[in-house]
């Protein structure tokens, strides 16, 4: 250590120099900084010392549970503080796994994780055809020049079909930190199309926000203009409220119930509209020269080839391969269109009636699974059909069958009556005396209705298990066989020799259920025609058109929340402004009574166009904000 | 201008400045660049800070090797002087928040301000302390100091044993016994040091005046002396203050810039290590 003789002081003192003093002091200094940073490290766990900065609210609150190493390693693969682990990144069993990856293990629920790197998680075909779109819509706008400040945005950094979620999400930022935070150059340096203000280069959007929807067909023109006015000379005023009420959110709900909205008027016309129901089979009625070969076939209908086949009865004949061609071939279901000069008409309409009797047959004995498994033969899927099959009882075609056919002379198919399983306590009885013998078979005792065999006075035949045997009540009602179920379900017409169903009201899951099945039949397949064209179907899918797809969609989709649009849009925060809570500030309804036909068709809409102008009077920098992350959203999913 | 000794230090700033801010203007702009096209302005700025310390720090270097031709060390701390404005803006440019959250970012971001506000005393310090040094009389070696420091005591001791007027002996001695043999034998203290003033020695040189009724023209010139000796013990006292303060700066200054560059490096590393 140098030192310095002090000559001259009073005690001759060895005194340090300041090199020597600073020197003492510096290795002092580093010996105190290395122990406090071996103390930290002894002290707080390395996770904790080494985090740049807290999670935002939502990852913080998900890893709040889990202990410090497996916070980092949810997000960082790499999380391992051991002197040794940071040596062995290159060959373990991670070194290909991603952040992006690891934020991929939770939010695959939102994202399609096939595409949750592409940008806009959409491929790049789509993403071609979109910027096409754009930039055809930016030529047509009439939005003025894009500025100079836009056209100097830098192109990305990033490859777009593999954005890291970083790219956008900066973590580590503090409970406050904003993950959606982005400026409109960083959302634009990925667009080949780039605009300045809002106001002055955002383009024209065409015909949003209408035209998105389709679930429900509904006519606001005509309601406001005609249907309003004209009833109750106008009384009741067409309010937009009552259709789109505000939510307990205070979003508009997008479409109010039917029972709130439509019912007062619809209800009525709609029960109309339905008429006596559905038939599921309905007999035609086929001329005697027809019927030689067929057994049983009623005398009601016999007589000129008339009566159409109904939708349902064809959808079950068509599962038949012996009459599958038949039913194909009759011109619009209608038998009274084939020809009575064609030779061939008689064995068509012959092969016809055994067809319904196989069916009628087939249903009474097999019940639900006869309909299911002809379903699945035509390739439908039998789940939507199931409230049908819920509600109709295979007794009631079984009776039907027993009913309306005579047995005669049956030959070929079996007739339902002998067909059918016995219950039990019959085949008890019949250990005496078999009642199914084969010189039985075909007999008449068996089918004919008030017959005075013993066997049906038999008094155990009359105990309810057996089954419905006596349908030939001898009180013939005048009340017409659909006023019997008023409030909706299956009857038997034994006048029309038909099985069918009358709806009940707005939302009737039979209906429903056969609207969807027939909804699976090829979109240019007649009987779907026919069935949708049906009026009973009509009254529902006139107002619900999008019930005709598969799957059927019955309700308006709340479009607020949804992620399959680039725009987004809630009218929350825009009712606060006074000016605003008047629809019709926004969504002006065309004129019908000044404006052409032909005019308010090929508008489009019967909404006049929402213009950028309305919006960019608020939304600019100054006010409400043109930030592109206020009307767009980046990730998309179907 | 002087051509031998350089540029003047106005001329130096009216260049040295605009350029720094112009370098720091494109540095801005590349950073808002970068941001822009969802680079990572952080790695851009973060290897310009380090690689600012690295330059800041080479000035240490430098004064350890007077022997090499690699400029003077003026040159040399002008350069430390505007890297160190150009990285401090760097900073500002790269860090989220002044003082950022985690601990270690936190001590990070502590010891570079710490470093910068230091940095930016230095500048003060070296543009005003060399002024009030040399406005005192006298230039003395900082190692030195306590051996002058004695020498004045001894004269001082001396010159009051030099009185052979026995009325002014006695008040002079008195005196001092009482004021100035402290005043001459004690370091001066730590709140002198730390703010040095006038008060002692005008307290003094007021008190020897006021002896001057008590004495002879003998006296008078002892206490002339003893004066004189007052105000060159002051200002040695005032001159030790003012070199130690900036010693001590340099000290602090340098220090912390080591354990800044020692964190620097640590956060590098496990940046490069977790980022995804």
């Amino acid at each position: 250590m140098p030192a310095v003789d002090t000559a001259g002081s009073t005690g001759h003192a060895r005194v340090r120099t300041w090199s020597g003093r600073r020197r003492r002091w510096t290795v002092l200094f580093l010996i105190c900084v290395s122990l406090g940073a071996v103390s930290m490290f002894a002290i707080m766990p390395a996770e904790q010392l080494f985090k740049p900065g807290e999670l935002s609210t939502p990852h913080a609150q998900i890893l709040a549970g889990a202990v410090a190493g497996e916070k980092c390693g949810a997000c960082h693969h790499q999380a391992a503080f051991s002197l040794a682990a940071w040596f062995q990144s290159a060959s373990d069993s991670h070194a290909a796994v991603r952040q992006s990856d690891l934020c991929m293990d939770c939010h695959h629920r939102t994202i399609d994780a096939n595409l949750a790197f592409a940008a806009h998680n959409l491929p790049l075909s789509v993403r071609d055809q979109m910027t096409e779109t754009i930039r055809l819509a930016s030529k047509r706008s009439a939005a003025g020049s894009t500025g100079l400040l836009p056209r100097l945005i830098p192109d990305a950094a990033v490859d777009q079909n593999d954005v890291a979620c970083r790219t956008c999400h900066q973590e580590h930022h503090g409970a406050e930190g904003d993950l959606l935070s982005l400026s409109n150059n960083q959302c634009q340096t990925c667009h080949s199309k780039r605009f300045g203000a809002f106001a002055d280069s955002h383009p024209d959007w065409k015909g949003w926000p209408y035209g998105r929807g389709g679930e429900l067909s509904f006519n606001h023109a005509t309601h406001q203009q005609t249907h309003f006015p004209s009833r109750k000379s106008g009384a009741e005023k067409f309010d937009c409220s009552i259709c789109h009420p505000a939510g307990p959110t205070g979003e508009l709900v997008r479409v109010a119930s039917y029972e709130t909205s439509c019912q007062t008027c619809h209800d009525e016309a709609m029960n109309v509209q339905a008429g006596t129901g559905i038939d599921l089979i309905a007999l035609p009625s086929l001329p005697p020269n027809a019927l030689n070969n067929v057994s049983g076939w009623p005398e009601g209908a016999t007589g000129f080839a008339d009566g159409e086949i109904s939708p349902l009865a064809e959808l079950m004949l068509r599962a038949d391969p012996t009459v599958t061609k038949i039913v194909r071939s009759v011109p619009g279901g209608d038998v009274s269109q084939l020809s009575i000069e064609d030779p061939q008409t008689n064995e068509t309409l012959a092969r016809l009636a055994n067809g319904y009797q196989t069916l009628i047959d087939d249903v009474g004995r097999r019940g639900q699974s006869a309909i299911q498994e002809r379903l699945l033969e035509l390739g439908i899927s039998p789940g939507p059909f199931q409230p049908v099959l819920r509600s109709l009882s295979p007794q009631l075609i079984e009776s039907a069958g027993q009913k309306w056919f005579t047995r005669t002379n049956l030959t070929g198919t079996q007739s339902a009556t002998i067909a059918r399983p016995r219950p039990k306590i019959r085949l008890v009885l019949a250990d005496d005396e078999d009642l199914l013998e084969a010189e039985l078979l075909g007999s008449s005792l068996l089918g004919e209705p008030g017959d005075e065999d013993e066997l049906l006075e038999d008094p155990l035949l009359q105990d309810p298990l057996v089954g419905s045997k006596d349908h030939s009540s001898t009180v013939v009602s005048d009340v017409p066989p659909s006023e019997l179920v008023q409030v909706g379900g299956w009857y038997r017409d034994d006048q029309r020799f038909a099985v069918s169903y009358r709806g009940n009201g707005h939302g009737d899951p039979v209906m429903v259920g056969m609207i969807e099945t027939f909804a699976q039949l090829a979109e240019h397949d007649p009987l779907k025609q026919r069935f949708f064209d049906a009026p009973f179907v009509a009254a529902c899918v006139s107002c619900h058109p999008g019930a005709t797809a598969v799957p059927a969609i019955w309700r308006a989709k709340r479009l607020v929340g949804q992620r399959s649009e680039f725009t987004k849009f809630s009218h929350r925060p825009h009712l606060s402004v006074s000016a605003l809570g008047d629809c019709s500030h926004c969504h002006q309804v065309r004129d019908r009574r000044t404006m052409p036909d032909h005019e308010f068709v090929f508008a489009g809409s019967e909404f006049k166009a929402l213009e950028r102008e309305s919006c960019a009077a608020c939304h600019h920098a100054n006010a409400a904000g043109e930030d592109c992350t206020q009307c767009h959203r980046y990730h998309l999913s179907p | 201008m002087n051509r031998s000794q350089g540029p003047s230090l106005r001329t130096r700033r009216l260049v040295a400045l605009p350029v720094t801010l112009v370098v720091i203007a494109i540095f801005w702009g590349i950073t808002r660049w970068e941001t822009s096209r969802l680079g990572m302005p952080a790695f851009f700025t973060g290897f310009t800070l380090l690689a600012g310390l690295f330059l800041l720090m080479l000035l240490g270097v430098r004064r350890r090797l007077p022997f090499w031709p690699l400029g003077s060390v003026s040159t040399w701390t002008q350069i430390h002087l505007y890297v160190g404005v150009f990285t401090t803006a760097i900073y500002v440019l790269h860090v989220p928040a002044l003082i950022a959250g985690g601990v270690l970012e936190g001590c990070l971001s502590i010891l570079f301000l710490m470093v910068t506000a230091s940095g930016f005393y230095g500048i003060y310090a070296s543009r005003t302390l060399p002024k009030k040094l040399t406005a005192v009389e006298g230039q003395h070696r900082f190692d030195r100091i306590d051996w002058v420091r004695n020498q004045i005591a001894a004269a001082a001791d001396k010159a009051c044993r030099q009185i052979s007027e026995t009325s002014a002996k006695q008040v002079l001695e008195t005196f001092y016994q009482q004021a100035l043999s402290p005043f001459f034998i004690s370091r001066p203290t730590l709140a002198y040091v730390i703010a040095p003033n006038g008060n002692r020695r005008r307290r003094l040189l007021g008190d020897l005046k006021e002896l001057d009724r008590y004495l002879e023209d003998d006296g008078r010139r002892v206490a002339g002396q003893l004066a004189a000796l007052v105000r060159r013990r002051d200002d040695l006292d005032y001159q030790f203050a003012l070199q130690l303060r900036l010693r001590c700066w340099v000290v602090f200054h340098s220090l912390l810039s080591l354990v800044l560059l020692a964190v620097s490096l640590i956060h590098m590393v496990i940046v490069l290590r977790l980022v995804g």
